[in-house]
């Protein structure tokens, strides 16, 4: 009874996910359903955290029925200090999807959810705001560290980032924020250097980001229903912020490695307040052959 | 003759365009306040609660869609807390023009401290409103710094309240109309507790905000205002 009454008194946010995608060339098919919780709720100067839930993926030739925990962490904040022990989430540097920091790069739909790593985060916010973060490679049990300093001073944000594993990378970010923006972030790693360019401009009411992302060693960018492995993309996207009921995203990109061009259309559609309706389009031309992928997916969120 | 009905027209235009100023200048507030934003048939709801100092804002929505997001305006910058990541993302300040999420209000339209610093008075008359005499007052930006080159108010005569604005373009094209439908008196002052805006350049769609709570000039902590307080 008493679990039950801890429970309801939570602030709880419950999201029912079903994502669909088929690949016309491979006539292959992906689906996704994906139900998770989400529990939250302060204490004096403590926050615990819990996003965790059901997982089942059906594709042509496999199934995967699985339990997921996304994130689980207790937070302490007070004055300038902040700690946070559990599963956690840290994306250094500047969010978005070419983000040369942050592990693997994928493309958000309404089932993309944040799955952290299980560690120890510090952050001492002030002049640079130091964070640490220790967490564990869950491949090779390792103990692997990230540092990063990041300041803002006027219209702009700077920061310096270091990743301490079996291939140690530095790296900075700079980002200036004014009637357009520019973000610039690189990494070196001791075999490979991977930069990210971005240039950001409203104009009307249309937003356009302009990236280009280098990468050595060439990446695998994981898309509904494609990938790429890529060294070079340049790409545009295009945002409408005045829709909020019908959202549209147009993604075109330019992979220069493999002479690929590739458009992403995403159109998401709010029925009301809590149901969402999302659909797109892949299509690229690989020698000389159109290929493409069709996406849906619903989303159900329930909140208290 | 003429230069003693100038003199009349000026003073009294600019004392109400005064007493406007005085009554629309939020130094600091509290509020709970509920969007309905209507576009053809269909309506989408959101909630947020808040704090204001000046310019600068604290919002956290609570509808089930941006639950937990918070929104932080310190001068021209605009942080975006995101409760997935539990961290922030940094918008340029030039997307302050844009809509508020959606609805037919700019996020400067939203929260200004003195709207009406900008605008002098140009011309005043009496008009009639379903059977109500108010005055028209038409008011011109004088700094190029306003989001809108004039409007024109409609003005009630009793306790100099705004019940209605028009919102035009420097070549007189009118874009948006504001209508407030209630007041809620704090002090001496009169504060719009509900309003619908209309962006005239898209059919069937208005917003429609309602206070549910407010309280104006409170004393707001400075720390709500710091990137801080955005992660507690």
């Amino acid at each position: 009874m008493k679990i039950f009454l801890i429970f309801f008194s939570l602030s709880q946010k419950i999201n029912l996910d079903f994502f669909s995608i088929y690949d016309f060339n491979h006539k292959d098919y992906n689906a996704l359903l994906q139900p998770n919780l989400i529990l939250s709720e302060k204490i004096n100067w403590f926050r615990v955290y819990f996003n965790g839930g059901f997982y089942y993926l059906k594709g042509e030739k496999y199934e995967e029925i699985d339990w997921k925990l996304y994130q689980i962490y207790l937070k302490f904040y007070r004055e300038r200090v902040e700690t946070k022990i559990g599963r956690i989430v840290f994306i250094p540097g500047f969010l978005g999807i070419f983000n040369p920091f942050y592990k693997g790069l994928n493309f958000e739909t309404i089932s993309t959810i944040y799955e952290g790593d299980d560690g120890l985060f510090f952050r001492y916010n002030h002049f640079l705001s130091p964070i640490i973060f220790l967490y564990e490679e869950k491949s090779f049990k390792k103990i692997n560290s990230m540092i990063q300093l990041e300041n803002n001073f006027g219209k702009f944000t700077n920061g310096f980032y270091l990743h301490l594993k079996d291939k140690n990378g530095i790296g900075f970010f700079i980002g200036y924020f004014s009637s357009y923006t520019i973000k610039t972030s690189f990494l070196k790693e001791r075999d490979n250097f991977k930069l990210n360019v971005l240039f950001q401009k409203r104009i009307k009411n249309l937003i356009f980001d302009l990236n280009f992302y280098h990468n050595d060693d060439g990446e695998i960018l994981l898309f509904p229903g494609a990938y790429l492995f890529s060294k070079n993309i340049f790409s545009l996207e295009m945002k409408f912020p005045e829709k909020i009921f019908e959202v549209p995203y147009i993604l075109i990109i330019y992979d220069f490695t493999n002479n690929l061009p590739l458009i992403l259309f995403d159109y998401k559609y709010t029925f009301k307040n809590n149901i969402i309706f999302e659909t797109g389009v892949l299509s690229y031309l690989k020698s000389q052959k159109l290929n493409f992928s069709i996406f849906a997916g619903i989303k159900v969120i329930l909140a208290h | 003759m003429k230069a003693l009905i100038l003199i009349i027209f000026t003073i009294n235009a600019d004392e109400i365009l005064k007493k406007l100023r005085e009554d629309r200048k939020i130094e600091s507030s509290r509020f709970y306040a509920k969007i309905e934003i209507v576009k053809g048939k269909r309506t989408l709801f959101k909630e947020f609660e808040g704090y204001s100092k000046g310019s600068d804002f604290y919002i956290v929505f609570k509808n089930p869609e941006d639950k937990d997001v918070k929104y932080l305006k310190i001068k021209n910058d605009l942080f975006i807390y995101i409760p997935d990541i539990d961290d922030i993302v940094r918008i340029s300040g030039d997307m302050l023009k844009q809509s508020f999420m959606g609805t037919d209000l700019s996020y400067e339209d939203l929260m200004q401290e003195d709207p009406l610093r900008y605008y002098k008075p140009l011309n005043i008359k009496d008009t009639v409103i379903n059977s109500d005499t108010l005055y028209l007052m038409e008011i011109v930006d004088t700094t190029k710094k306003a989001p809108y080159f004039s409007i024109n108010l409609f003005i009630d005569k009793k306790n100099i309240l705004i019940k209605k604005e028009e919102l035009f373009t420097k070549n007189r094209r009118k874009i948006k109309e504001v209508q407030i439908l209630d007041y809620k008196k704090i002090g001496e002052k009169f504060y719009p507790l509900i309003y619908i805006m209309r962006d005239l350049r898209l059919k069937n769609s208005y917003t429609k905000v309602v206070f549910k709570e407010i309280e104006i000039g409170i004393k707001v902590k400075d720390d709500i205002f710091k990137l801080e307080y955005l992660r507690k």
